[in-house]
Formats: structure tokens, sequence, C-alpha cells
């Protein structure tokens, strides 16, 4: 006899169990395959359109344009090489690009405290909420290029100031983004809290900033893109200080060094690829395990 | 007053036995019981299958060293080897009180209301052991009588026993009420019985000595001891425990020592479970009989009472803690019949620690258990825990067994799988409910207040609400929900049911009129379960103690209960994303039970789930109604379930939401599935299903009346 179980028959519950446990193990591998070619099959297209570009700026440097005029647009394997391959450019080029990323990184995380900081407090009152948002829109509608000369003039034109340029252009979507998020909360949640008589300090650690996570790290990419573009425009103006990615282009167009400009240019687009990642991958580490 | 009928239960001799309880004593019994029931405002208590007998008393216990078992060992189980164990051991006053707590809720849940322990004074704990007992003594109040007796650790008279002459004084006045002793074991145990003799007369305090604990036929101190009672005109509150040498004497001297006990109002405890280990130790064969002669006692007029002396301490690892093992014991090594073993441990016990009689009788003080059996002989046999514990007339304990069969193994289907998935998430709410030792006295007030609450856990008058856009959403709403009511509201979809509930909440204030209840003890389930996303299930579960500052190893704990009590145990780490919507719904569920609160709000918490799921859920409501007693509200929009669950159905008005008719549903809880099928419910489903049909047709009723 067998003794008394909740599982009861062994052999008859038991056995699907088994079968279930071979099952998902299967399915898992299958899964995984799958998924796998499905990411080659999604590769293709854009390699093909990077091939197709490619041919058009060889087929441009080489047929369309007359050799005296080639400068314009160098063919790509003279830009890899002026960049990359000359030791002195290789260098310089690296250089900038780590003082880049230094102060663009620097700056977003200052926009980063300041915006959320910013949208808490216009979340919480409705009277500062009032009094800033006009500005904030209008802010946002100024173009910054036409403010960076400006901020040259009053704080000088070392790094400091090429950090504000960054804040200045990174700040409201992160601000938006969050005041958003702050707001995502459904109001049966916030009857949960209201039950029990919560505070307003125990209600946004526990359910207005959780809640915002996933919009506050949509800003935080939107942003981090942004800060980079901020750094580098500072530094293309104001041609002082430590020598960035700017810095570089601003020369490079002086001395008509198309192909090390070009240069210049792919190093910008890789940190700016690199810092969305990075944003992507810390909102993953942030909400991912719980976001529906 | 307190007043509560208790139907349906039966005394030791399997008669039927209804009483009525009120302000502590049984105001009457049997058909009076039902007459007087009628004519006050009384709570019912249905006890069927349950044997009503007096509650039991311990006259005899040590408090103090209950379950030291694993703590002091006595490998040999010697009494030698017992005093040496206790020797070395050092207590703390906190540790004493941990433990004594504990024995005491132990003897609470199995039916002691009362309990005289023994406490050690003097040697290497001092009084730690007296104000131990003292805090205890306050913690149980309302709960249990507990008496406590001084326990010199040595002799009294001349130089040496001058420290302990002064901590025994202390000790009286720290509330002791009986002078104890252990004279046999000293050097002189004539002198000490003097002594002590003469201590407890110039207290005035009652006396209460071990005598003779041992086989050995030279000692004999009791006869001594009986003369001096007589002397000081001790007589009425002298007690003699062990007396086991009294049981080796040959018949005559029995006799003559019984004559002198009875003359002087010496009562004698007979202590089993302790006593019946001395028996034959160290001898192979003719082994001494180790417990006093109690028939002979019995004859010779003198009181006997019978206790457990030793619960799982060194001198006796295995002391149960219960009556019904001492009975059994002296049934079967005292040659009692059961009835009379039982009341050597309940109504002679009471009257050895001077406490009025508890006999079930009219007019008697109202302290009583009843226990699942047929009748008193099965009690004792069987001794199930299943007891429900009444002191003063109110209920101070319950205890609740399921059990589980495994099925033959061919006839297992899926369908009977999922059957029994369900007993055991019953069973485990019943085993968390009550045999967690931490929150047991809690749960006993909890339960005591239970019944005499009378105080309207929500009361709407004459409540309205108009939204600020002039929707009248609530109009002119009377209503009280008492604990232990369950009031179901059904009415038209949109009518504001819902609206009430949260007027209730205090999540809307209404515009006019009024509301009561205690918004810290409210639950709430909505019909959306609206967990956080972001929290596991484990911190969704302790949200709600989060909110309220409970400390984080409570709410681990309470979590780890509740959710054991809705079937999620496993799942504490998952994200609700990952859980199904009947999870969800349990875990909802789990997060406002976690606070156990008295007045619980349910919005259509099963609207969203398929038929067959939703019936188990309501059984699982029905059952945890009965443990918890909240006071219920319940909006749905289903008669059926309304009429299951509820005490009350309130019908409401199309918007604006009124009261249109109130039907009570007269069946006692806990409530079976087969009560769907009973021909009366069925009738008052059928009324209610007409009554809502009316207030859907323009609410003629109340336009006819107004």
């Amino acid at each position: 006899m067998t003794a008394p179980s909740f599982q009861g028959d062994p052999a008859a519950p038991l056995a699907p169990a088994a079968e279930d446990i071979g099952a998902t193990a299967g399915t898992a591998a299958r899964r995984r395959s799958r998924r796998s070619r499905t990411l080659l099959l999604n590769a293709i297209p854009p390699v093909v359109v990077f091939i197709v570009a490619v041919g058009v700026w060889q087929l441009v440097s080489y047929v369309v344009l007359d050799p005296s005029r080639r400068f314009l647009l160098p063919p790509l394997q003279t830009v890899l090489d002026q960049s990359f391959f000359v030791s002195a450019n290789a260098t310089a080029l690296l250089e900038a690009f780590w003082t880049t990323a230094y102060l663009a990184l620097i700056g977003l995380a200052v926009a980063m405290a300041l915006g959320v900081l910013i949208a808490v407090f216009m979340h919480q009152s409705r009277f500062i909420e009032q009094s800033l948002y006009p500005y904030l829109i209008l802010f946002q509608t100024v173009p910054i290029l036409a403010l960076v000369p400006l901020i040259g003039f009053w704080l000088g034109f070392s790094s400091m100031s090429r950090i504000v340029v960054c804040v200045l252009i990174s700040l409201f979507p992160i601000i938006a983004n969050t005041s958003f998020g702050l707001q995502s909360a459904t109001a049966p949640q916030h009857d949960l809290f209201r039950l029990h008589q919560a505070g307003r300090v125990r209600m946004l650690r526990s359910l207005w900033l959780p809640a915002s996570l996933p919009a506050m790290f949509a800003g935080f990419r939107i942003s981090a893109g942004l800060s980079v573009v901020g750094e580098i425009v500072g530094g293309f103006f104001f041609q002082k200080g430590p020598t960035d990615l700017g810095i570089l282009i601003n020369t490079y167009v002086d001395e008509l060094n198309t192909p090390v400009l070009f240069g210049s240019v792919i190093m910008s687009a890789i940190l700016g690829v690199l810092v969305f990642w990075l944003f992507t991958g810390l909102g993953r580490l942030v909400y991912g395990r719980w976001k529906e | 007053m307190n007043v509560t009928l208790l139907t349906g239960g039966h005394d030791g001799r399997g008669a039927p036995l209804d009483l009525l309880v009120a302000g502590g004593a049984i105001a009457a019994t049997g058909a009076d019981a039902h007459a007087a029931a009628r004519r006050a405002e009384s709570a019912r208590v249905d006890l069927t299958g349950r044997t009503l007998l007096p509650a039991a008393a311990e006259p005899h216990a040590h408090l103090d060293k209950a379950l030291l078992r694993g703590q002091a060992r006595n490998p040999d189980g010697t009494l030698d080897g017992a005093l040496e164990a206790m020797r070395t051991l050092s207590m703390t006053t906190e540790d004493i009180l941990s433990r004594a707590r504990r024995a005491a809720q132990i003897a609470l849940r199995r039916g002691f209301t009362a309990i005289r322990s023994h406490v050690d004074v003097g040697g290497r704990r001092g009084t730690a052991g007296i104000e131990a007992l003292a805090v205890l003594r306050q913690e149980l109040r309302g709960l249990m009588d507990l008496q406590v007796v001084a326990l010199p650790a040595g002799p009294l008279a001349g130089l040496d026993g001058q420290p302990l002459r002064r901590q025994l004084r202390a000790a009286l006045e720290l509330g002791c009420d009986v002078v104890g002793g252990a004279p046999w074991r000293g050097a002189d145990p004539l002198r000490s019985i003097d002594e002590l003799t003469a201590a407890a007369a110039d207290s005035g305090s009652a006396i209460d000595l071990h005598l003779d604990e041992t086989t050995d036929a030279s000692v004999l101190t009791v006869a001594r001891y009986a003369r001096r009672v007589e002397e000081l005109g001790l007589g009425g509150r002298a007690a003699a425990s062990h007396c086991v040498s009294l049981g080796q004497q040959d018949p005559r001297q029995s006799a003559a020592v019984a004559g002198t006990l009875a003359a002087a109002g010496v009562a004698v405890i007979v202590l089993p479970q302790t006593n019946l280990g001395l028996q034959g130790r160290g001898l192979a064969t003719r082994v001494p009989r180790a417990l006093p002669p109690v028939r002979l006692l019995a004859e010779a007029g003198v009181l006997i009472a019978a206790g457990g002396d030793n619960w799982q301490d060194p001198f006796n690892a295995v002391g149960r803690i219960d009556p019904m093992e001492t009975a059994a014991l002296l049934t079967a090594a005292g040659h009692l019949p059961p009835d009379r073993s039982y009341a050597l441990v309940s109504e002679h016990a009471r009257a050895v620690l001077g406490l009025p009689p508890a006999l079930l009788r009219s007019g008697d003080t109202a302290d009583f258990m009843a226990i699942r059996a047929a009748d008193l002989a099965e009690s004792v046999a069987g001794a199930t825990e299943d007891r429900m514990v009444w002191r003063q007339g109110r209920l101070v304990a319950s205890t609740s067994v399921h059990w589980v069969m495994g099925t033959p193994t061919v006839l297992l289907r899926p369908g009977l799988r999922d059957l029994l998935i369900d007993v055991c998430f019953v069973t485990g709410m019943m085993t968390v409910m009550f045999a967690r030792d931490k929150a047991d006295i809690r749960a006993g007030q909890r339960l005591a207040q239970a019944p005499g609450d009378e105080s309207a856990r929500l009361a709407f008058r004459r409540t309205c609400l108009t939204f600020p856009d002039g929707t009248e959403a609530v109009r002119d709403v009377d209503l009280e929900v008492r604990r232990g009511e369950f009031v179901s509201l059904i009415g038209p979809s949109g009518c504001g049911k819902s609206t009430l509930l949260r007027i209730a909440s205090g999540l809307l204030e209404p515009t006019s009129g009024e509301v009561s209840c205690d918004r810290n003890d409210i639950g709430y389930v909505f019909q959306d379960p609206t967990l956080l996303p972001w929290r596991t299930v484990e911190q969704n579960v302790q949200l709600f103690a989060e909110l309220h500052g409970i400390p984080k190893r409570d709410r681990a704990t309470r979590a780890a209960e509740v959710l054991e009590l809705v079937g999620l145990s496993g799942a504490e780490s998952k994200y609700p994303k990952a859980l199904s919507g009947g999870m969800r719904s349990r875990v909802s569920m789990a997060r406002s039970l976690l606070l156990h609160p008295s007045l619980f709000l349910f919005d259509e918490p099963f609207a969203a789930i398929d038929e067959i799921n939703r019936e188990r859920l309501n059984d699982s409501l029905i059952e945890l109604f009965g443990i918890e007693k909240f006071a219920g509200v319940f909006v749905t929009h289903s008669i059926a379930e309304a009429c299951f669950l509820a005490s009350r159905v309130v019908v409401m008005t199309q918007r604006p939401a009124r009261v249109s008719a109130i039907v009570d549903v007269p069946f006692p809880y806990p409530r079976t599935a087969d009560l769907r099928f009973d021909k009366e419910f069925v009738e008052i489903t059928r009324h209610v299903s007409s009554l809502l049909l009316d207030s859907h047709r323009g609410n003629s009723r109340e336009a006819s009346s107004s």
C-alpha cells in the first residue's frame, strides 16, 4: 500500500509532471534557437542598407566626384585609414572621445538629479507646477544653440560651461517624462494608500517614485543622447578648455581635413549609441523584472 | 450585558444540554435557556457534536520550570538528576516568563481556566520566578486564574534560614497566595513542616506542601502535617501534594492517616504523570505503586484533586499539559471510572484552589469547555485538541482540528485532487489561525471579544452623497453592521453600492448624515486586485503592515502566515506580472488579512472569476468568517452568492441608492456548500430575487410607501 499523500498515485500525477519538466527543457531550447534565428533575420535589413549606403558613398566618391574635388567625400577606406590608422589622429580622436564622454556624463548626472527633483516638486505642489510649467515649455522652444555663446560670456569658456550646456539641453526630457511617470499610479493604487492614511513622503517612496521608474528611464535615455550633443556643441562653440570632439571637428573643418572629420563624426555617433545602450541596460536592471 | 446562547451540545453522559450564558455566569439551561434567549437579544453559538464539560483546573504545576526539557538535561530521569540539572541552570526573569507564558497558553487551549503553580524561591534564582509569574498573572487577567505558591529552596529556621525567610516574606508581598515547600527533601522534615505551617498561619495564606514523594514506606510525614494544620486552624486551605508513600503503608495505617487528613481538612493532590515515574525506579520486579491510595482516601472523606505537576521539565520530560491525560492516568493506574477521574482535575481541583463551583448548573460560574466528543469517556480517551474554552462567559481559546486522509489512488481524478487541495487550504488556514504559539493569547482575546463586542463596527445614519457634478449617488441610508455579522449589498448595476463602501472606508465623505467606523481597522478587497507591480508577492502582502509601522521581523512572519493561508507559499518572490488572475486575487486577500481587521469590505471581489471557482472561494470565505468573526460587508450582483454568505441581505434601489428591503438569512455559521440546495434557502433566494426585481421596476415599493 502506498502511504496516503496528496500527490496520490505516484504513477499518475507524477508522470505528467516529469513530462512537463522534459517539455519545458525542450521548449526552452527550441525557444532559444528560434530567438537566435529571429535575431539573425532582424539583422539582415540594416546590413543591406549599410552595404547599399557604402556602395553609394564609394560610387559618389569615385565616379560622381572629379578627383580634384574628391576631398568633399573621401572614399571610406581613406576615412578609416586616416582616422584610426594614422597614430597621431587616432590618439587625438580617442582622447577627445574620453573628454566628451566624461563631461557629457557629468552634465547628464546633474540633469538627472535636478530634473527628478523638479519633477517631484512639481508633482507635489500644484502651485510650483503652475508657476514653472509655462517657462519650461518656453525654455524648451528656445534654441539652445543661441544661448551657448551667452553661457560662454557669463561663465567663461572652461569645461564648467560645457557641462552647463549639457544640463540645459538634457533637462527637459527628464522633467517631462518623470512628471508623466509620477502621474502613472492608478486611482485604485492611490486608494490602497489613502485607506491606510499614508503620508506624502510614504506615498512618494512607495507609490509615486516606483511607478514613475519606467518613464523616468525613458527620459534618461533620451537625455543621454542629448547630453553628448550638448557637450560637442559646447566645445565646437567655445574652442577652449580640454580638447573634445567638438573642438576637433571645428579644427578639421578649418583644415578641410575631411577624412578625419568623418572619423570624429563616427566617434560622436559611437558615443551616443553607447550612452543610449547604457541607460537602456540600467533601466532593464531597475524595472525589467517587474514591468508588465 | 453580554448574552450568549450555546445550542446543540450535550453533557458528559451524552444528553442534550443547551446553555444561556450571561454576565459571566450560567443564566439558564435547557428549555429555560431558549425562553430567556428569546427575551434578551443574544448571540448564538452552535456546539453540535461537542461535549460540554466543567473547565479543568490545575492544582499543582511548576510554571517556572515548564518546557525546560531541552535546556536542562536529566539523562537518567531520577529526581536527584533533575535537582542537579536545575541547580546548575541559571535563568533570567524573561526566560522564565516566556516559558511560563507558552505553557499557560497551551493549558488554556486544553481547557484549564485556573492554575496553581509552585515557584522556587531562594537558591540561585532568588525571587526571579515569583516576579515572572506576577507579570504573567497580569497578562492572563480575564483569561485564567493563576495562583502562585512560594516554594522555598531550603530550611527556614535558624541563622542559615535567615535570607530564605526574608525572600519568602518578599515573595508573599509580591503577591504569592500560598506558602509551599518540600520538607521531605531536607535533613529535618518534621521541623520544616512546623516552620512552614507556622509561616502560613502568620501570613494568613493557604498552604500546599510537597510531602512524601517517595515509595520508601519508612518516610511518612503527612500525619504530622495533618496534626499541625488542625492545631493552627489551617483546615480548608491546606493541601498535601504527592503523598506517594501513603500508598505503601499497611491498610490500617493508611486508613488512620486518611481519617486524620479528613478531620483536619487537608486536601490531597495526586500527581500521577510525575509520580508513576517513581514506580519501580531501580527495581526489576515487585514494583511498588507510586500513587497515594486514592479510593481509600476518598472513602475516608478526604478532598482529592489531581494535577500534572511537571510540564516537560527535567523532572518529567513528557507531561502533556492536558487535564485529559491526568484523568486517563487516574483511570488506568488509580482505578477510578473516567467521570470521577475528570472530577478530580476539574470540580475538586477548583475546590482546592478555593474557586466557586463551575459545574454547568444554572447559577454556576461559566467556566467550561466544549470538546469534540460524544461523551465524557470519549473526551478523556480521545483527548482531541478540538476544544473551545470559556471563562466567565467569554470564549477565551478555540482550537480546530482538520484531518485529511489520502484517497485510494485509483480514484484520484483531477477534480478530486482540486478538492483535496482545497481541504489543505482550509486546514492550513485553521492551523495558522490557532496553532501558533506567539499570537495565541492575542487571538484568545480577540475571540473573547467576538461574541461580546456589541458595538456596531460600521454604522450609516441618514447618509447621503451627491457628487460635485450633481449626480446623487446615495440617499438616506441607515445601516448597522456588528461583529460576527455578514451583510450582503445587492442591487441594480451602478446603483451606488460600491460608492457606499467607499464612504464606509473613508475614501469618500458623505455630503450629509453620519458614518461611524474605526478607519484604522478596515480590510478592503477591491474587485481589481490592485497589486503594486514593482513589489514581489511578499512585499505586496506586507504593504499595509508597512503603512502601519509594524516592525520588519513581525511583518515577515505575518506575511509568511497569510501567504500559507491563501496557498501562495513558494510564490513569495514572484512579481505580479508572473501571476494568474486568481493568484493576484489571493495576494490581495492576503494583504488585507495580514492586519486581521474587524471590519471587512468586499467590493465584488470574485466578479471576474468563473462560477465554480467563485463557489469555492465563497466556501473558503465563509470558513474564514467563522474563524475571524469580523463584521463583513459584501457587494455583489449574484443573488445566490449574497444569500449564501450573508446573515442579512440588503436590497438597494436604483440610483440614488437607498435601502429597499432587508432580508434575514437565518442559517447558522459555519455554513457548508449543501446549504445552496436547502429548500428554505432556495425560498429565500427566490424572495430576494423578487425584491430585486421590484427595485429594478422603478422602485415601486419605495414609491408606494412614501
